[in-house]
């Protein structure tokens, strides 16, 4: 199955996703509350943990598939792609790796208070803040070593020199 | 603060303002085309385009709204920033490479010309120069606003100078920004954006370790003076839950390459192969700036929990009343020239972008040429966009200015990720499925603009940019998919190959 087909597909199951949860509407006040002290500038989460119990397993899905398109779609700027993919797919896996653990460690969070801190934030934000943040760099590192060799080789550059300067049939075929 | 402090601050922010108006001055002297003004010939250093491209990234919302959005809802609006590191790899992977090719082959100075190239299609180049025309006029609105109400607030509370209006705020710094964007093109601002670039850096690492010393702990103090008031608050979702924090991070992650003022400095490096240094320094910066976002939101949230610091007006005044409570005036000063130059990087690429659409791609799109003495029609055109943009956010409701800066952003990202990021990867997408994408992103974005207007948000408060996204990326594939593709030109097709 080619690249394009399968994010296309992953395009599908994203708003399957979206669609579930905004025809199941919002049943409460999920996206907070006022603060009952300063309740004009500052809010409060809601109803607690329970907001997120009927949709974790969906955003989960949806948090998954984004990191799924989001590594599928890097591939498409890689030269003979499906050669060079498996940096990419353990990167990605490492990816929804951190992601599924912030999500678990999120499930534990708000039942263990006070909970402990992890460079100053608790664990689930940890990970979002450090590994979420920090996991791509994976991706700039292949981009900066690898450019050369799977972005643009030097004889893909000079082709392009030499069809710039032997001047292409540039006629477009505007509508 | 004292009013002396207050002087400080409109010291450093003149002083700023004069920086640029030299920058745009030296500028002047090396703008002697068209392609110079909208493309700087093509002869970006890797420094200059990398610090161009995170500070147009990483607009005034990052340092008014930002630190006000952590202060309302805690952690919610850092998956706006964390999704950064993939914003820009996506961004460089897709577009790095054929963004720079398809400029140097077609000498193409915008957006909507490479679009025109790739598509064969002067309707796709037509429909994607209204798109970043309606924009455009959005959200440099919303810059302006801010960066006047900003300045009318600080002037307001300087040594004896009393109250000033909001219309001399608005044409004291448009005349700074025209000036340099008038006289210096695009030139000008790529590096007033280096120049930009660099105060944000040092203001966001001064604050940040000012905001580590204010409160007795650091930050982890701070998190837990947070979580003993609402763990939810510091949880990774924060206040608004796990659906529109994900949604936040789709329409951020993707958007940024779907931003033009952002894309087109793409097209501006001298080597092409300079992209694989730019990324990372890009990425770097923006990392960097980002911590005022963070620390400032925290810090007071923390100050008013712990009952040391009243509650806020406003939100969004988080970051002003930290700066004059807690902050040295010279670092406030600092950290307001940051701000003004976060909404100049930005509003001054899209003067550039919005110029170009006006004599460039539109009468190309109708007549088939651009308009004749293109650099002088660039230079009217551009003081013409500021001052409509300046009526447009002085007699608009202020609610309505804030909605349109989402929806800016939203547009462009609905309307140009598609067409651009995918489209040039991919040789199979049609120029009907490219128009299809333009035409949805805009009627969804409207209409969710419509509702929001009316009070009326999705469930979870899911961002509607994002779902205009996922529409527009599904809608071109699905059209790619049932239509047939033209044959592609043949440097088209060679490009593509690479």
């Amino acid at each position: 199955m080619k690249l394009p087909f399968i994010l296309f597909l992953i395009l599908l199951a994203m708003s399957a996703v979206v669609g579930l949860v905004l025809i199941g509407g919002e049943p409460g006040d999920h996206h907070g509350v006022s603060h009952p002290l300063f309740e004009d500038t500052m809010q409060q989460g809601g109803s607690g943990p329970e907001r997120h119990a009927d949709l974790r397993w969906l955003g989960w899905a949806f948090g998954t598939l984004q990191i799924a398109f989001f590594v599928g779609c890097l591939l498409l700027g890689v030269q003979q792609a499906g050669e060079r993919k498996w940096p990419y797919v353990f990167g990605g896996l490492l990816y929804v790796l951190t992601f599924s653990l912030l999500a678990l460690a999120d499930h534990w969070y708000v039942r263990q208070q006070p909970a402990p801190l992890i460079l100053a934030f608790p664990l689930p934000t940890a990970l979002m803040l450090y590994g979420l943040w920090g996991v791509p760099a994976v991706f700039i590192l292949l981009y900066m070593m690898k450019f050369d060799r799977w972005i643009l080789t030097p004889e893909d550059l000079r082709q392009f020199k030499a069809m710039l300067q032997t001047g292409p049939d540039q006629e477009t075929n505007s509508e | 603060m004292e009013d002396s402090g207050n002087l400080v601050i409109l010291v450093c922010i003149g002083l700023y303002m004069g920086s640029c108006i030299v920058i745009g001055l030296w500028a002047m002297r090396r703008t002697k085309s068209s392609s110079d003004f909208f493309m700087a010939g093509r002869d970006l250093g890797i420094l200059v385009t990398s610090m161009a491209v995170f500070s147009s990234t990483l607009s005034g919302f990052g340092f008014v709204g930002g630190p006000g959005l952590v202060y309302r809802m805690g952690m919610s609006s850092l998956w706006m920033v964390v999704c950064s590191s993939m914003g820009f790899c996506f961004s460089f992977y897709l577009l790095g490479k054929r963004l720079r090719l398809f400029a140097e082959a077609r000498n193409s100075i915008s957006l909507p010309d490479v679009v025109a190239a790739r598509y064969g299609s002067e309707l796709s180049r037509f429909l994607t120069s209204v798109a970043i025309l309606l924009g455009v006029m959005a959200y440099l609105a919303a810059q302006i606003k801010a960066m006047a109400t900003v300045l009318q607030d600080l002037v307001a509370r300087g040594a004896g100078m009393g109250g000033v209006s909001l219309e001399l705020c608005v044409a004291i710094s448009c005349a700074v920004l025209v000036f340099y964007c008038v006289t210096g093109g695009i030139i000008a601002s790529v590096y007033t954006d280096l120049f930009q670039g660099m105060i944000m850096i040092v203001a966001a690492l001064l604050v940040f370790f000012t905001a580590a010393n204010t409160i007795q702990g650091g930050f982890p103090e701070m998190s837990r003076t947070i979580m003993a008031d609402d763990p939810e608050a510091l949880g990774p979702w924060g206040t608004l839950g796990m659906f529109g924090c994900l949604s936040w991070y789709f329409l951020f992650a993707l958007g940024g390459s779907g931003q033009p003022h952002i894309i087109t400095k793409m097209m501006m490096n001298r080597s092409v192969r300079d992209a694989r240094f730019i990324l990372p320094v890009a990425v770097l910066g923006y990392g960097l700036s980002a911590l005022l976002w963070i620390s400032i939101g925290l810090v007071m949230r923390t100050l008013v929990l712990q009952g040391k610091h009243p509650e806020l007006a406003t939100a969004d005044a988080a970051a002003s009343q930290f700066l004059q409570a807690y902050a040295h005036p010279v670092l406030a000063g600092i950290v307001f020239a940051g701000l003004f130059a976060a909404i100049m990087s930005t509003a001054d690429g899209f003067l550039n972008v919005g110029s170009a659409a006006i004599v460039h791609d539109i009468p190309r799109s109708i007549r088939g040429t651009s308009l004749r003495h293109e650099l002088l029609w660039a230079r009217i055109a551009t003081v013409g966009l500021a001052v409509a943009a300046s009526i447009f956010s002085l007699y608009s409701p202020l609610q309505l200015v804030a909605l349109l800066g989402a929806f800016g952003w939203g547009t462009f990202a609905a309307a140009m990720v598609p067409v651009v990021a995918i489209g040039f990867n991919w040789k199979r997408a049609t120029a009907v499925a490219a128009n299809v994408a333009i035409i949805s992103s805009l009627v969804i974005n409207f209409a969710i603009l419509i509702l929001k207007t009316q009070g009326i948000y999705l469930p979870y408060r899911i961002s509607g940019g994002a779902v205009a996204l996922l529409a527009s990326l599904v809608l071109f594939f699905a059209v790619s998919y049932c239509t047939s593709p033209k044959q592609l030109a043949p440097d088209v097709e060679a490009i593509m190959d690479l």
